[in-house]
């Protein structure tokens, strides 16, 4: 059985002496009633539970020969959090505590233990990963080399669009041919927004991207937004706002993708396909639309149709360009969620 | 475009969805034409500096730290004190692979504020010149781009004007007595003074031309789509310190055939050359003069209300901090935020 204390969190890097050796202290206590327990912890001494939440600095356990430190965490004798330089540790000040050392988490996030692994999986992440079957939108970076477009999808590398993957204008599904690849940028050029699916993740983390029905395609007129991935819901991801609340009567619908990779797509829908005229009416909607969701990334709120709406009826008596200060956006956001 | 690596990339439908907006005075985040963004404002946030001021504007947050520096004057100027301004990004302003471009972006940005605050003659530089010709006050004005979100420059002389208002150097006495004469620096940081009239100092206020129309306080994808910007900075009495383009490269001053001289709107005006025409405009991006013209006295009647509004602000951050914790400088400015909203300016714009 694994014997799981909980050590008081030191939250704050860099802490000062007295209370970095309170809380060191307490720790030492925790370590020798593990070590006394004869029975012992079969995994090593770790002192975190798996998959609890830690935040930065935090403690996750002593150093142990038995144990390797993975990603998102680093050892941190003692003294480099303490306000004693090492040069000037005079042999008082040299107690154990004071020398012992520490795995610590370097994020916000849960630990996770494989074995004699010890790692943080960080909450949330700044960029987007990938995953088969996630609705994303991405721009081209680069036409070529070869059959396919190079394109961004705020992961950690560019990902790939194959010439064979996409569907043509005329919306036929059919074998691309060698005048097809000579006009890839008649299709899409640099610059191009588009929504698509991802279709496969390679071993190397590059996302590659696939058109599955018509749905998929070229954006048109609208915005885009970026917000943090982790703050897009799974659910519907191409959603249409038929009267955006707080807007005016009969001022249009909005289209949105929630893009899984955090680049939202706003657009007013056109009265009439292809029409790329929007009345003043129209645009403020879909203004309010994009400022909703910034203020719901602003305050870490997961985003997704409905929290859009419940922003957008609170926000009725503001005006959507208002709506990017900090106070008015705390408020309409308080507002929601009551 | 000048700094194009700070700039999106955009689509042709984007850009034109943008356009359409701009023209029919709803822009893509809601905001009228003449709409400035809200601007806050910090200072006194960086102890080791004899001045520092933070500005942030949407996600554009700008850090701006003076130094002061006993050094030698210029060879040029020995009556002189010195101003070296530097802007710089930071890494993850930008997700280009290549940081270099962004760079470049922010040493133009640096060529900026130092034409709009040293070359301007805003600042009496002779004031700052302790004994001529060896020992004389040098600032060094570090500007940090640690967000980038549109309107960099006007920005960045929002945080550099503010930073003056946050100087203080200490006290000196000159030894004339002994050869060579001495100068002692006094350390008790109580007698600090701010040599600089921040009231007589300019704040910028860039017009840019998105389709037909003129905008202020864009965002990066309408920088993106401007085909021009004119860079007016202006004193809160009205007096204009410097014109310059800023989209389409770097100043250019009466060198094309199609420069016009134009009369400054108001106030006197003071070239950075002096015998040069007061002000002398390229006609940017197919900007006609007359628009130009326009956008000039509508960019200094904003410059000039800005300026009055940051004096407000500033005022109050003095006096917060008089309240909480007697006179003089010190890092109790730094939970003195004051916001303030440049609110659509009833200005008589040409639009």
């Amino acid at each position: 059985m694994n014997a799981c204390i909980l050590v008081p969190a030191s939250r704050h890097a860099p802490l000062d002496t007295e209370s970095f050796v309170r809380a060191t202290g307490r720790q030492q206590k925790a370590q020798d009633a593990e070590m006394d327990d004869t029975n012992g912890p079969t995994n090593g001494p770790v002192t975190v539970t798996d998959s609890q939440l830690v935040t930065p600095g935090e403690v996750l356990t002593m150093v142990d020969n038995r144990l390797t430190h993975g990603h998102c965490t680093r050892i941190i004798p003692a003294y480099e959090l303490s306000s004693i330089s090492p040069d000037v540790l005079t042999e008082q000040q040299a107690t154990p505590e004071l020398l012992s050392r520490y795995i610590r988490s370097t994020v916000a996030g849960t630990v996770s233990r494989i074995n004699s692994l010890l790692t943080v999986v960080p909450s949330r992440l700044p960029r987007y990963r990938g995953h088969t079957g996630d609705v994303v939108v991405g721009r081209i970076i680069a036409v070529g080399p070869g059959p396919r477009w190079r394109i961004d999808l705020n992961a950690r590398c560019f990902g790939v669009m194959r010439l064979s993957s996409i569907l043509l204008p005329d919306g036929v599904q059919r074998r691309k041919s060698q005048d097809d690849e000579l006009q890839m940028r008649t299709y899409f050029k640099e610059g191009d927004l588009f929504s698509a699916e991802v279709q496969s993740i390679g071993h190397d983390s590059m996302i590659s991207v696939h058109f599955r029905n018509n749905k998929f395609g070229k954006l048109s007129h609208g915005t885009l937004i970026t917000v943090p991935p982790h703050l897009v819901l799974r659910s519907i991801q191409f959603t249409s706002i038929p009267s955006v609340p707080g807007s005016e009567h009969n001022s249009g619908a909005v289209d949105v993708i929630l893009s899984l990779n955090g680049y939202i797509w706003v657009a007013p829908k056109p009265m009439e396909a292809g029409d790329s005229d929007f009345s003043p009416a129209h645009r403020l909607a879909a203004a309010r639309v994009c400022a909703a969701i910034r203020a719901l990334a602003s305050h870490e709120r997961m985003i997704s149709n409905q929290s859009i709406l419940m922003v957008c009826e609170a926000s009725a008596s503001y005006s959507p360009a208002s709506l990017s200060r900090p106070e008015i956006a705390a408020k309409v956001i308080a507002e929601a969620i009551r | 475009m000048s700094n194009t690596s700070l700039l999106p990339l955009l689509s042709s439908s984007e850009r034109q969805f943008i356009l359409q907006g701009v023209a029919s005075g709803v822009r893509s985040d809601g905001r009228g034409r003449l709409d400035a963004r809200d601007i806050i404002l910090e200072t006194g946030l960086l102890p080791q500096a004899n001045g520092s001021a933070r500005v942030i504007i949407g996600n554009t947050d700008i850090l701006v730290g003076i130094k002061a520096d006993l050094g030698l004057p210029s060879q040029q100027n020995p009556d002189q004190g010195r101003i070296h301004c530097n802007v710089e990004c930071t890494a993850t302003v930008t997700n280009a692979v290549d940081s270099r471009d962004a760079d470049s972006d922010a040493e133009t940005l640096g060529h900026v504020i130092t034409r709009i605050f040293v070359n301007s003659g805003c600042i009496d530089l002779k004031k700052l010149c302790l004994i001529p010709g060896s020992v004389c006050w040098n600032f060094y004005i570090d500007a940090m781009i640690l967000g980038f979100d549109g309107n960099a420059a006007d920005a960045i002389a929002q945080a550099v004007r503010a930073a003056f208002s946050d100087l203080r150097i200490p006290r000196v006495v000159i030894d004339t007595g002994s050869t060579p004469p001495t100068v002692e620096i006094d350390e008790d940081l109580r007698r600090a003074f701010c040599p600089v009239d921040v009231a007589a100092l300019p704040l910028s206020m860039t017009m840019w031309k998105v389709g037909m129309s003129f905008l202020v306080d864009p965002t990066p994808a309408e920088e993106a789509c401007a085909s021009g910007a004119l860079l007016v900075a202006a004193t809160a009495t009205g007096r204009v310190c410097l014109v310059q383009t800023l989209a389409g490269g770097a100043a250019q001053y009466s060198e094309s055939a199609q420069a016009t001289a134009l009369p400054v709107p108001r106030g006197e005006s003071t070239g950075a050359q002096a015998g040069a025409p007061p002000v002398a405009v390229v006609s940017a991006g197919g900007m006609n003069p007359h628009s130009i013209v326009d956008m000039l006295s509508t960019a200094t009647e904003i410059a000039q209300s800005v300026a009055r509004k940051q004096d407000e602000a500033l005022r109050r951050v003095a006096e917060a901090s008089t309240r909480s914790h007697g006179a003089g400088k010190s890092a109790h400015f730094v939970d003195q935020s004051v916001g303030f909203f440049a609110d659509s300016f009833a200005a008589t714009s040409g639009n």
